[in-house]
């Protein structure tokens, strides 16, 4: 799966793209500023991409001026759909926040962290995925096997690796937020278990 | 008003929307007691809402408010936000624009309640912006 453009599971053109964008907002928005938002693709291509979708019905137009207005038409009976898949990245957050909660072990913080946090992620991109293991998690504990079934689980959701980075919670000592790849879970994480904001109080310089 | 957004203005405003929110956790627990802080930690909370609204608006929209428009222009920018969902999340800023004045500019305090509220509304946009 491709994090940056959702609707590629689907189909691999612009107008996935193009749909992402139009259905994150209820607003019209010139071709101009709907090339800003896709941030790839041609000025031109996104208004043919444009074009096609207001023939499928999906996409109204109405022209101001010189200009065309696009907006995402709402009432289409495929809106649905486009709007779920237009939306899987918070899916997929909201699913890994569900599946931690479950753990019987809990994490002293959990983070989405890397190329997907900072939304620079490919298709072929891993999800890397923070954990801080409490001290009273022993080997037989079940920690690990939740973390492996967690692993496991985002490969089912998503197609891709999921790559879990570990830290023992007494790892982090005063002054630990040094090390690179704690400052960009502290700097760019996105919280799905445990507190982060408690990992950063705890590792401040 | 609002204005285009680039990729460094959302990021610029993120990276304020999270460091407010922990400068306000932060001074409510250093604090011996909590009324005695209590209108600083809900402005914090209040420029954090904000500043996660605008990462919302520009990633969603491509503009976001700097203002002119009164309070309601930003709560109804947000509002036009499909996802994540923008009409929850406009009635959250709502609520922290609505304090903003008695916690900021006036003589009176924010009552515990207020607070309450305006933490959970600025935990909300925070992390719909960072989810984002």
């Amino acid at each position: 799966m491709d994090f940056r453009r959702p609707l590629r599971v689907v189909t691999p053109t612009l107008e996935g793209d193009v749909l992402r964008v139009m259905a994150g907002a209820d607003a019209e928005f010139t071709g101009g500023e709907v090339h800003r938002l896709v941030e790839h693709g041609s000025r031109d291509g996104v208004r043919d991409a444009l074009d096609r979708l207001v023939d499928q019905g999906v996409v109204l137009c109405r022209p101001a001026g010189r200009a065309h207005l696009y907006r995402f038409n709402r009432e289409h009976v495929a809106a649905p759909w486009i709007e779920g898949l237009a939306g899987v990245r918070q899916q997929l957050l909201e699913r890994l926040r569900s599946e931690i909660e479950g753990w019987a072990v809990q994490p002293v913080a959990a983070a989405v962290f890397g190329s997907v946090a900072r939304g620079e992620a490919g298709p072929e991109s891993d999800l890397d995925v923070f954990l801080v293991r409490p001290a009273s998690a022993d080997e037989d504990t079940g920690w690990d096997e939740q973390v492996a079934a967690l692993a496991a689980a985002v490969t089912r959701w998503t197609g891709n690796d999921a790559r879990p980075l570990e830290f023992r919670e007494d790892e982090l000592a005063a002054g630990a937020g040094d090390e690179p790849v704690l400052r960009d879970v502290l700097e760019h994480g996105i919280e799905i278990g445990g507190s982060l904001r408690a990992l950063r109080r705890r590792v401040r310089i | 008003m609002t204005r285009r957004c680039e990729e460094t203005i959302a990021a610029g405003r993120m990276k304020k929307a999270n460091q407010f929110l922990e400068a306000a956790e932060t001074v409510g627990d250093l604090a011996d007691d909590e009324a005695e802080v209590r209108d600083a930690v809900v402005t914090l909370l209040v420029h954090a809402g904000i500043a996660a609204a605008d990462v919302i608006c520009c990633k969603a929209l491509g503009q976001y408010s700097i203002g002119g428009g009164g309070h309601d222009e930003a709560v109804r920018l947000l509002a036009r936000v499909k996802q994540p969902d923008g009409t929850e999340l406009s009635k959250r800023l709502g609520q922290l624009l609505g304090v903003k004045t008695k916690a900021g500019y006036t003589y009176r305090s924010v009552t515990a309640a207020e607070r309450k509220t305006a933490r959970r509304a600025a935990e909300n946009l925070v992390k719909a912006a960072r989810d984002l």
